[in-house]
């Protein structure tokens, strides 16, 4: 039995070493987009799994998966590569990043052998109740204080930026549309005659 | 009970001069070799089903496809609306499939209401719901037409007295939308009840009814999905093959006419368990083509034929699907128990969901279980929520009670009192909240120029790519790359602060514990020692831990072994962290 379960802790942590964790993909993004993105790269996927995330607050919506390769170089040259490379999936410009997987990202992973679980009890008469009181609040606060930094910090954050690319991409495009259209109504033309301005050098846009 | 597997059967069609040996491609959806997805809102209404795969590298053809919901398969009969037009066109879908440029198209065989082809009637009088389906040569017989235009499926029943049509039973006949009796020349522009043998190069055997009648029951092939498959042709006559798959042919009849049938092989899945019967029959010495007949069979049963039109070159047309075809959910959930994510929102309605935190991060799921059935004595089903940041300290799980009681119970108990798992850890119930992930919400950072769709009307595809250097996707890639990297160091700077914060606290529990376990050592020996205080120091200093302070654990033993030690709580607060 006991062999038997450090072999299965030895597969499983095999696997997590060639296993990559993709962050911040679009919640549209599904099974399928992320192996034909993929495909583009050397390595063989063979298994994609979304880390659920029911706890966490619906306005979030970033998604989580971890991709299975077949082996460990395979999933290090991507995870190189995507850090390189801005990687886009399924929209742009947000790019998609990737990490090496670790143990406890797995939600089904198999327990360590050897380990033996030790609880007790600790009634409000035991002395160091009170401090256990103490962590058990604490754990509530940091706990509370992650799901601020997520909503206030980080969503205002990237919605921001967003917004601000979103604006400069505006901007972008009416500027060149104006370029486009002035030079196809030969508006241009006419200034550049106004002006006495040579149009063979503009008109190679 | 095999409703878990799809069946649907791959066939070959191979010339008799070459053997054939390609191997199976799969793909469910419309994927080709550059990646491309749709973006647009009806792509979610949209989807691909069963993929035929030809020589063809840019035109992929299917046998089905979802659109809004409905499920459509090839030689279903389907209403199809064009802009301005008093009512629906009818046709039946022969083929389809998806162009290079990523549209859907289909062709379609119409069919004419009475009062389109009024004028030529003559003096044949069509009842209301009677159709006359289209041939010959010219217009009007078939069309190209988009997929989108389909807005429902038709039930549309072929009456005509065609040794090669099978009638239907009174109650199909009165499930029929319509029903067709005659054809409409296009050419000739006459009614005429005679059916000829091809309509715009459509076998019209594959154009009436399907036959219900089939004797060899259910069909099962699995093929590989990988490239592994190799499939083989064989040039001499065998009546049947003793492998595990069966074929079924649409309509007897076919052994009348002199056609080569295929050769079919497949590799086969040990859960399928038919015969095979391949029949054969002497190739044209003209033609040299065998075409295979092939039926996939769903779940109801139902049958289709597909024949690949006929060419003189190999084909292979193995089609091998994934997915049940059925519109209905996954049916293997009627064999093993509902997925995690359902059982979690069952349990959230019913209140029995409990989010437990605080654990350590090498707990697993059954060590959660495991611990609730030793100190609560309840049964309960966990799973651990995995954890994205590298620097958390916390283990959350997800546990599911049987019953609301149990829960509340838990929830009471864990408040009240304190269990202390693993190293110091006194666990965190709190009620769980369920959230859907909300699809539809916008993700922030993924632009989309809406001006640019309408000037060009067209689908805007994006590609799953790198940004290049020089173009201003780039520049914002790397704007986003700098949050995500300012984003991080946030994180990290709030974990780190929490276990520290952490571990002091955790330490002050281990070591009160220590403590504990020391002074009822000290217990255990004072009973069976004199009360000589060097002694006592002798046991308790090994078992001590490392920080502790010589004269506290004096003062533990001087203050006797009856009453619980006081620890000045205030002592080990600077030397522990």
């Amino acid at each position: 039995m006991g062999s038997e379960t450090e072999k299965e802790y030895a597969a499983f942590e095999e696997k997590v070493k060639r296993t990559v964790y993709l962050d911040n993909l679009s919640p549209q993004v599904s099974e399928e987009v992320l192996r034909k993105a993929f495909k583009q790269f050397h390595g063989t996927l063979t298994n994609i799994h979304f880390i659920p995330s029911y706890t966490e607050p619906s306005y979030y919506s970033a998604k989580f998966a971890l991709l299975e390769f077949e082996n460990q170089d395979q999933a290090k040259e991507i995870i190189d590569l995507l850090s390189d490379f801005p990687f886009m999936i399924l929209g742009m410009p947000r790019p998609v990043r990737a990490f090496p997987a670790e143990p406890q990202m797995f939600d089904d992973r198999p327990s360590k052998a050897g380990r033996r679980l030790e609880l007790y009890w600790l009634d409000p008469k035991d002395s160091d109740f009170d401090v256990a009181q103490q962590l058990k609040n604490l754990a509530e606060k940091h706990v509370a204080q992650q799901s601020f930094l997520l909503k206030q910090k980080q969503l205002e954050e990237e919605e921001k930026l967003s917004k601000q690319q979103a604006e400069t991409l505006n901007t972008h495009y009416q500027k060149l549309e104006m370029i486009n259209s002035a030079l196809s109504s030969g508006s241009a033309k006419d200034l550049a005659r106004l002006y006495g301005v040579n149009m063979t050098d503009v008109s190679g846009i | 009970m095999e409703a878990s597997s799809c069946c649907i059967v791959s066939y070959i069609v191979v010339c008799s001069n070459f053997i054939s040996s390609i191997g199976i491609l799969v793909s469910v959806f419309g994927g080709d070799q550059a990646m491309s997805q749709l973006v647009e809102e009806n792509q979610k209404t949209f989807k691909w089903g069963i993929k035929i795969v030809t020589d063809d590298s840019e035109i992929k053809s299917y046998k089905s496809f979802t659109y809004q919901g409905v499920q459509y398969f090839l030689q279903d009969c389907v209403y199809l609306y064009r802009e301005g037009a008093k009512d629906t066109d009818i046709g039946k879908l022969v083929k389809m499939w998806e162009s290079k440029t990523g549209a859907k198209r289909g062709k379609v065989i119409w069919f004419f209401r009475p009062v389109d082809v009024c004028n030529f009637l003559r003096e044949y009088e069509p009842s209301w719901n009677e159709l006359f389906l289209a041939s010959g040569e010219g217009r009007g017989v078939s069309n190209i037409i988009p997929l989108e235009a389909i807005v429902g499926k038709c039930n549309v029943a072929c009456t005509a007295k065609d040794r090669r049509n099978t009638l239907l039973s009174k109650s199909d006949l009165a499930k029929a939308n319509y029903y067709v009796s005659h054809i409409f020349d296009v050419g000739d522009l006459r009614i005429s009840d005679k059916f000829p043998d091809i309509i715009d190069k459509i076998k019209v055997e594959r154009l009436f009814n399907w036959s219900q009648n089939n004797p060899k029951g259910n069909l099962e092939c699995r093929t590989g999905l990988s490239a592994g498959a190799q499939l083989k042709e064989k040039p001499t006559n065998t009546a049947e093959k003793p492998t595990k798959i069966e074929i079924l042919h649409a309509s007897e009849n076919f052994e009348n006419r002199d056609k080569p049938k295929a050769n079919v092989e497949c590799r086969n899945d040990p859960s399928a368990n038919a015969l095979l019967k391949v029949k054969e029959k002497p190739t044209y010495t003209a033609e040299n083509h065998i075409k295979a007949e092939v039926l996939s069979i769903h779940e109801n049963l139902e049958h289709h034929t597909l024949e690949a039109p006929p060419l003189k070159k190999r084909k292979i047309l193995p089609v091998a699907e994934t997915d049940p075809p059925s519109p209905s959910q996954d049916t293997r959930r009627w064999f093993f128990t509902l997925p995690w994510e359902d059982k979690v929102k069952e349990a959230h309605e019913q209140g029995t969901l409990v989010h437990l935190y605080n654990l350590d991060l090498s707990h697993t799921a059954l060590d959660v279980q495991e611990m609730i059935s030793k100190a609560f004595k309840v049964k309960a089903h966990a799973k651990v929520i995995p954890r994205r940041h590298s620097f958390d300290v916390y283990g959350h799980a997800l546990v599911i009670f049987e019953s609301k009681d149990d829960a509340d119970l838990v929830m009471c108990l864990l408040k009240d009192r304190c269990l202390v798992v693993g190293e110091g850890r006194p666990l965190v119930a709190c009620k769980a909240t369920f959230n859907e992930p909300d699809m539809t919400l916008n993700f922030p950072g993924h632009l989309i120029m809406d001006s640019l769709k309408h000037k060009f009307n067209r689908k805007a595809v994006f590609a799953s790519h790198c940004a290049q250097a020089n173009t201003i996707e780039h520049e914002m890639a790397m704007q986003w790359r700098m949050l995500q990297n300012k984003s991080d160091l946030w994180w990290e700077a709030l974990y780190k602060g929490q276990a520290k914060e952490f571990s002091h606290c955790q330490n002050q529990i281990m070591k009160h514990r220590t403590d504990e376990l020391n002074t009822s050592a000290v217990e255990v020996t004072v009973a069976h020692e004199s009360s000589d205080v060097p002694n006592r120091t002798e046991v308790e200093r090994p078992s001590a831990p490392k920080s502790d302070e010589p004269n506290r654990t004096a003062v533990e033993v001087t203050s006797g072994p009856e009453s619980p030690v006081e620890r000045p709580q205030s002592a080990s607060h600077p030397t522990l962290l």
